[in-house]
């Protein structure tokens, strides 16, 4: 970073802005909807998938530090329902240090590669 | 308020935003809020942003995964024009959400500035608790609650932040990671809590599976899709049932 102003005019232009841009959208398409309408109703389900597809691509493909934990570690952790890939788990966990489950150092500067391509 | 029924006790704003704020600190997401925030600051700290501006990322962005990009990218120098995109793609979520929510806590006469404030607070936190808390709340008094919800949530991730940029030296990078973690399993968790109708179960299960497959053939735009293809196929099963009955 060159300068503190820099980096809050970045904040802004590129942090804010295309950020807000999305909440002042919903705000005016909001604006002649009420509770019973179907489209109401619609938005809804669309919010829930919305939320469910950042869950899966989170645990799946993460952003920053977490891409550092190992996938198996990942899908492991949240969805702990195979039983082979529990007992796997199980079994390798004790026997590898902490840095055999990095795929790559976190927070080194090449985790930004899957971001630019969300 | 004489629109309100008579056997309303009389609502204040003041009380309203203050049971927001109570809900949002007795709510578990506050505490995910505050660990995740954790992990965004150390990840600040490592990329050399001052606290302030973590403070104000958190003030004006107020999107984890936004602001996780924001920090990467510029900390790692990428273009303004791709870390923009970056952000934008990333927030495309909060549209369906503020769509959703704002019906909830609007009135007939309510001004839109008065909607303003609800509207920026708009993040998962909120509004999976705002779904889940609004509907037993008097209409009127809807708004300042929402505000309470937003300003806890938002105050939980600013003294979360303030931990993890002070603390980040001395935090073991797994640790950072399994923060950054709790995110997608407590909103997993949550939404499941929230789910009512079918179509909020089936909108859950198309998204879970439809939004991996839309990133990894790199469709453009892919979480604006998922929702609209996930939510759409929900919501139309949901109809045809209901006109079956």
């Amino acid at each position: 970073m060159t300068g503190e102003f820099q980096a809050y005019a970045l904040l802004i232009l590129v942090g804010f802005l295309p950020n807000e841009i999305w909440r002042m959208l919903g705000l005016v398409i909001a604006r002649g909807i009420d509770e019973e309408s179907e489209f109401f109703m619609w938005a809804r389900a669309v919010a829930i998938a919305v939320l469910a597809g950042v869950i899966a691509k989170i645990i799946l493909d993460p952003p920053g530090a977490l891409a550092s934990v190992h996938v198996g570690i990942r899908l492991v952790r949240s969805c702990a329902v195979s039983p082979h890939s529990s007992r796997c788990a199980v079994r390798c966990w004790p026997a590898s240090s902490p840095a055999r489950w990095c795929s790559r150092s976190a927070r080194s500067p090449t985790e930004c590669d899957g971001l630019a391509s969300p | 308020m004489s629109s309100l029924p008579a056997n309303d006790p009389k609502p204040s704003a003041i009380g309203a935003f203050l049971a927001g704020f109570r809900g949002a600190w007795r709510s578990v997401l506050a505490y995910v809020v505050f660990g995740t925030y954790i992990g965004i600051a150390a990840l600040a700290h490592d990329f050399g942003f001052s606290l302030w501006w973590v403070a104000a990322s958190t003030l004006l962005v107020w999107a984890g995964p936004a602001q996780v990009i924001l920090i990467s990218a510029l900390g790692t120098g990428a273009t303004p024009l791709e870390t923009a995109l970056a952000v934008w793609l990333s927030s495309a979520r909060l549209l369906p959400m503020v769509i959703s929510l704002l019906p909830l806590i609007k009135g007939p006469q309510t001004r839109q500035r008065a909607l303003l404030l609800p509207t920026h607070f708009t993040a998962v936190s909120m509004w999976i608790e705002s779904l889940r808390l609004l509907p037993a709340c008097p209409r009127a008094t809807r708004i300042p609650f929402a505000n309470g919800l937003g300003f806890g949530f938002m105050l939980a991730a600013q003294v979360g932040g303030c931990a993890g940029y002070y603390l980040a030296t001395s935090l073991p990078p797994i640790l950072t990671a399994g923060l950054l973690f709790l995110t997608p399993m407590s909103f997993l968790i949550s939404t499941t809590r929230n789910c009512r109708l079918p179509a909020d179960w089936l909108a859950l299960a198309f998204g879970l599976v439809l939004g991996p497959l839309l990133a990894a053939w790199h469709v453009g735009l892919d979480l604006l899709w998922t929702g609209v293809v996930a939510g759409s196929l929900a919501y139309g099963l949901q109809r045809l049932r209901g006109r079956r009955q």
